[in-house]
């Protein structure tokens, strides 16, 4: 299943937005699993697929990830000098225009085994599109995510987008 | 064996979802480099299959890896006589490093493939193969500084 959402100026505003948040800014809601050692763990039931917000907060914990990490994402950035998800993601969101065509943000779902455990997963994937004539692209990132927790599987991360 | 004027007309007019045999032919993904890389069979980098399960052979999908592979590259008015077919690129002459070999992965770039005075290349916005001559294709974007790049055919 596919769903798409926003335009391109109100893609970056949420996507921005969360990532500039600190932990504990949801109040009342477990704490982020990445909030610190006194985080727990977020629990999900293995058979609802993962909404469009946890699917890109999924996307927003792999910052860090190197883009050595797939062979898809070594030379998927906008820049020579992308190193690491964080920076291919940057520089993709950097691109939307306001103004210019259309802009949005996809996100997918479909189930598909953790390839570490076998346990109950979901292929997820956001893509960031945009479309004006013959300017049209859409690159993401496709990864799985378990069904139990949403932690992503690293072997399974894949930078998506042709063109 | 070499691609052929009636290889490539026999093409045109066709939506990739009838060239691509793996299934990866959504209208609003770019499909330029990955219609030159199923006629001409290139398969190296990330490939139609990298992004859809498939049991075709994957065609490679993306134009920096395309100018990448290429044994030679320049730009197109300085493109050698003797080369009578090649792939010819289209983006801002800033995105393009010859002596590097490299092409920034920009969005605004597209690849076709060059035959005797024509192009034959696939259109995101009209869905089909097409043809052009360099002059018309050199209009692919808008902009002072888009300029035409020559790749000699990937082995």
């Amino acid at each position: 299943m596919s769903r798409s959402f926003g335009s391109g100026a109100v893609a970056i505003a949420i996507v921005l937005g969360v990532a500039a948040c600190g932990p504990g800014r949801r109040t009342g809601t477990p704490p982020p699993t990445d909030a610190g050692p006194t985080a727990q763990p977020r629990q999900y039931d293995p058979a609802v697929e993962p909404a469009p917000r946890e699917i890109i907060r999924a996307l927003l914990s792999l910052r860090d990830t190197p883009l050595s990490i797939d062979s898809s994402c070594v030379t998927a950035g906008t820049s020579p000098e992308d190193v690491d998800l964080g920076d291919y993601v940057s520089g993709w969101l950097a691109e939307l225009r306001e103004g210019a065509g259309k802009n949005w943000v996809e996100t997918s779902v479909a189930a598909e085994p953790d390839p570490a455990t076998g346990a109950r997963a979901w292929r997820s994937a956001v893509v960031f599109r945009h479309v004006d004539g013959d300017d049209r692209w859409g690159w993401g990132v496709s990864f799985v995510m378990a069904g139990a927790d949403h932690r992503v599987s690293p072997g399974s991360i894949r930078c998506t987008g042709a063109g | 064996m070499p691609l052929t004027r009636a290889d490539l007309d026999a093409l045109v007019g066709e939506d990739i979802s009838q060239i691509c045999g793996n299934g990866y032919a959504a209208p609003n993904d770019n499909h330029c480099a990955h219609f030159v890389s199923h006629v001409a069979g290139y398969g190296f980098g990330a490939t139609c299959r990298t992004m859809k399960v498939g049991t075709q052979p994957g065609a490679s999908i993306r134009v920096q890896e395309l100018f990448a592979h290429c044994p030679t590259v320049g730009r197109w008015v300085d493109r050698p006589g003797s080369l009578l077919s090649c792939l010819v690129f289209v983006t801002a002459a800033s995105n393009v490093h010859i002596k590097k070999h490299q092409m920034d992965n920009v969005p605004r770039k597209h690849v076709g493939i060059f035959l005797s005075g024509t192009i034959w290349h696939y259109s995101n916005s009209q869905h089909q193969v097409v043809t052009q001559t360099p002059e018309q294709f050199i209009h692919h974007y808008p902009g002072s500084d888009i300029a035409l790049f020559y790749g000699s055919f990937p082995a």
